[in-house]
């Protein structure tokens, strides 16, 4: 659409000296003095003055090059080939695996991953060092675990020199901040590193270092993802790690629903990495000294191990003695243990009774589970109403609208709700309910209290349907069951035993651990994939703005041509 | 638009070049064409129209009559005297006097009006000093235009009345000629310049719609008045002829000329023809002023300003008029002291 606009002033440009006389004109005082035997010549449309026309060239080639400066400015910008150069990106693993200690049989003995990667990084300097003194150098220095942070840049030989120092600050981190690995951000990172500039918009090209390699220090294995920059050659996965024995503590997880945990029993996981101790031992005991158990472990028969805990209340569970990796030998955790959950039953069918491990009570109930008739009235107690259930239909049901980030939604596949035909309840006659999932007729299929709400109340299209031989049927009703029960008791959802470090919480204190997910595998371990020695200058490609050269050449085209339209006047056309 | 006058240093210039000095606070010391009323007196001469009848020498007049009195015989005595200057200006602005205009910058017009703004401004300037009257009087108008520029007061309005009447070309006609406006204001030995490049349109059939045969008519009473008349001729003719010149040298395929008449000329490889063409104007040109030319006489004078090729500039232009303006006796011996 730009080149329309264009491509109409180069008609006009043409039609215009179609239209341009071929004579002079002159305005003259004596004109009436003149014989009056000739006519004037005529200004008709003449091929003749359009093809013998100078200035008509160089009015067209202006345009012409406009047009191509638009089509310049609007494509991808062009590439240069540019002086032979390096920079390089340098990703550092600052993740809790990088503190695990080198095993005692390499020269490495006694120190941890981290330490030996600054010594692959102070070989990578020595070698840029090392490069020709006229080479442009230029290197940026980034840390990574579950984030990624800029750590420092540099651009000097002296600069590079510093490199090492100002890494080694990052080994005190370790202190206070035990975080996991994300190689997704590494990978995202690597692949925008090496997206060629003329493959970027105008807007996101960098001025600063111009990369031509990139360099992981990690002790990760590399991961598939790598093979995508083999051709380039210009990614060094430099890896730090090496095999050696270590023993943690996995997981510790609770039975049963999040809000209907009634169990006293927890179950720990244990991993182990290459040849674990003959001597473990699995040690639990409250944090207020009450109680206290522990149990010999034995790696070759047994992985998990299950503990009845006296009550609810804080617990920490160590494994002796520790591996080389350090921080998956203790975590802290917070049990809530519930009572029974006391219902009351305000209908025949009690299908899902057995999901909610519950006792029948006529007073004192904690939930009252009771038919839905057209109308509800705010209760006393948390209340789930039960509307006539599901029935399979070749019609099924449309949904037309559902509150997305309900919890009285999780794990509910909306797809195989619409297969189900489910009567919905009118909410006019219900003002106090909200929709949470509707149909297209405007029918609510589930709806719920205000969540601040004194007491919780719902409404769901039934219970648990345990006589049906539809799975989805099945599936839905009790999931739908369930999210409404834990939804209405909400002072009864229970708080994971524990969380992870993360950004915002970086070291472990209290219930926060550091049991990453395979920070602990001091097993997976991989080669470099490329030698330190190996990297050598490149020519990066610089964009190159040929929108810019061609839009300056029109200019001074135009100026030349407007310079000589003023000097030659009525001459030059 | 027209330029301002380009040199305000020039009337100090021009004042020294012609010996002038003037007198603050008393009347005209120059050229005088009005007796005046001392008692030194002169000379005789015919009574003409206008002469003060209280100078009449009644008895020589009447000694000296043939055999009847008719008034011409009626004799007048002439006295020394230093007298006020009146000088009339009238100033054409026909659609011609638009020309040339300066294409490569139209706003600045430098033609034979804008040189006969800056005629006017020096004049002006100069009368504004030896305390002389000068009157603008607009040759051709829908209505009558004539105003004092130049009194005992100092110059007033000029820049005023001059936009006024240049504002828009006027249609050269009888009806729009203002000869009649000049009975009030060019009294008898007043100094009457006309600015004009005298390309008024002929009208054989009849006189009284002739303007040529109409001006010509003033200009013999003014001059029966004892006015003393000069005729300011802007020709524009050379420049004109030299653009259409350079055209036929350029390898110009044809000309085309508008202005009052719209025609066209092939000039492709026909160099006689234009040539021939150029001739044949040049004639039709000095056809239509050849009454006006022969009115010159030594104190009548007929002053051409021929308009150089060169004039493609307001910088030219300043130093044509500068010089053209220098050069000329008359006007420098109008203001004279000793004249």
């Amino acid at each position: 659409m730009i080149l329309l606009p264009i491509a109409a002033l180069m008609v006009g440009l043409i039609f215009l000296y179609l239209r341009y006389p071929n004579y002079r004109e002159f305005e003259l005082s004596t004109a009436e003095f003149f014989p009056k035997t000739t006519k004037p010549p005529a200004t008709t449309l003449r091929l003749r003055t359009l093809f013998l026309s100078l200035p008509f060239y160089v009015q067209l080639f202006v345009f012409i090059l406009a047009l191509a400066a638009l089509i310049f400015w609007l494509s991808p910008p062009q590439a240069a080939e540019g002086v032979p150069s390096v920079g390089v990106l340098i990703l550092l693993d600052t993740s809790a695996s990088m503190t695990t200690l080198q095993p005692m049989t390499t020269a490495n003995n006694g120190k941890t991953r981290f330490m030996q990667g600054l010594t692959l990084l102070r070989e990578l300097t020595d070698h840029l060092n090392s490069l020709p003194e006229d080479l442009h150098i230029c290197v940026v220095l980034e840390r990574f675990d579950l984030v990624i942070e800029l750590v420092t840049s540099a651009e000097t030989r002296s600069e590079i020199n510093t490199l090492v120092d100002q890494a080694s600050q990052l080994n005190r981190q370790f202190e206070q901040r035990i975080l996991g690995t994300d190689l997704n951000l590494v990978a995202q990172r690597i692949r925008r590193t090496f997206v060629p500039p003329t493959q970027l918009p105008v807007s996101e090209v960098s001025t600063g270092c111009q990369f031509t390699h990139v360099a992981v220090i990690t002790d990760r294995p590399s991961p598939d993802w790598v093979s995508e920059f083999e051709e380039s050659a210009h990614l060094f996965w430099l890896n730090v790690g090496e095999s050696v024995d270590n023993t943690g503590i996995g997981s510790v997880t609770v039975e049963g629903s999040k809000c209907l945990q009634t169990d006293r029993n927890i179950s720990i996981s244990l991993v182990s990495y290459g040849t674990p101790p003959s001597n473990s031992e699995l040690i639990i005991s409250s944090n207020d000294g009450s109680w206290s158990e522990s149990r010999p472990v034995n790696w070759i028969q047994q992985s998990e191990y299950t503990f009845e805990l006296p009550a609810s209340g804080e617990y920490t569970i160590v494994l002796t003695p520790p591996g080389n990796y350090l921080h998956d030998d203790q975590v802290t955790i917070a049990v809530n243990i519930q009572n029974q959950l006391q219902v009351y039953w305000g209908m025949i069918n009690q299908d899902g009774a057995p999901l909610l491990n519950a006792q029948s009570v006529t007073d004192g109930a904690d939930l009252q589970i009771i038919p839905y008739s057209r109308q509800v009235d705010p209760p006393s107690i948390p209340t789930l109403y039960i509307g006539n259930g599901y029935q399979s239909s070749t019609t099924g049901t449309v949904l037309q609208y559902f509150v997305e980030d309900s919890p009285l939604l999780d794990e509910i596949n909306l797809d195989s709700t619409e297969l189900l035909h489910v009567d919905g309840i009118n909410l006019d006659l219900d003002p106090s309910l909200n929709a949470i999932l509707m149909d297209s007729n405007g029918r609510a299929l589930i709806a719920a209290s205000p969540s601040h709400a004194p007491v919780r109340y719902a409404v769901i299209p039934g219970l648990p349907n345990f006589g049906t031989t539809d799975l989805n049927e099945f599936r839905l009703s009790s999931v739908v069951f369930l999210n409404a029960v834990c939804w209405v008791l909400e002072n009864r959802i229970i708080s994971p035993l524990y969380t992870l470090t993360s950004i915002e919480q970086p070291f472990p204190i209290g219930t926060v651990s550091t049991l990453h997910p395979d920070e602990g595998d001091t097993q997976s371990i991989g080669a470099s994939t490329t030698a330190i020695q190996t990297l050598q200058p490149v020519r990066a490609e610089v964009p190159y703005p040929l929108w810019l050269a061609v839009t300056m050449l029109v200019a001074l085209l135009m100026g030349v041509e407007r310079l000589l339209a003023v000097t030659f006047r009525s001459r030059w056309r | 638009m027209f330029a301002p006058f380009p040199d305000d240093f020039f009337v100090d210039t021009y004042f020294n070049a012609i010996n002038r000095q003037t007198y603050p606070l008393s009347i005209g010391g120059h050229l005088h064409r009005k007796q005046g009323d001392s008692l030194d007196f002169l000379d005789y001469k015919l009574y003409t129209p206008g002469d003060d009848i209280r100078h009449i020498d009644w008895r020589v007049s009447l000694t000296r009559r043939p055999i009847a009195l008719p008034t011409e015989q009626w004799i007048v005595r002439r006295y020394e005297a230093e007298e006020q200057l009146r000088i009339v200006i009238s100033m054409d602005t026909g659609n011609t006097m638009g020309y040339p205009r300066l294409k490569s910058n139209p706003r600045l017009c430098i033609s034979k009006l804008q040189i006969a703004r800056w005629i006017i401004h020096l004049i002006t300037s100069i009368a504004t000093r030896t305390r002389d009257q000068v009157i603008v009087h607009g040759l051709f108008g829908n209505t009558f235009s004539a105003e004092f520029v130049s009194s005992r007061g100092g110059a007033v309005g000029l820049s005023t009345m001059l936009d006024q009447l240049t504002m828009t070309p006027i249609m050269r006609t009888h009806e729009t000629l203002q000869l009649r406006a000049l009975d009030s204001i060019l009294k008898p030995a007043a100094i009457w310049i006309i600015l004009s490049d005298l390309y008024f349109p002929t009208s054989n059939n009849d006189p009284s719609t002739d303007i040529q045969e109409l001006l010509l008519n003033r200009i013999a009473e003014a001059k029966r008045n004892r006015c003393l008349v000069v005729l300011i001729d802007l020709n524009a003719w050379n420049y004109e002829r030299g653009l259409l010149t350079d055209a036929i040298k350029s390898k110009t395929r044809a000309v085309r000329i508008s202005g009052m008449s719209t025609l066209g000329i092939p000039v492709d490889n026909k160099l006689d023809l234009m040539s021939n063409i150029i001739a044949e104007t040049e004639t039709s040109i000095e056809q239509r002023k050849y009454q006006f030319t022969q009115l010159s006489t030594s104190y009548n004078p007929y002053w051409q300003w021929d308009l150089p090729q060169e004039l493609g500039t307001l910088h030219d232009a300043a130093a044509f008029f500068k010089t053209r303006f220098s050069q000329d006796p008359i006007l420098a011996e109008l203001f004279r002291k000793d004249s």
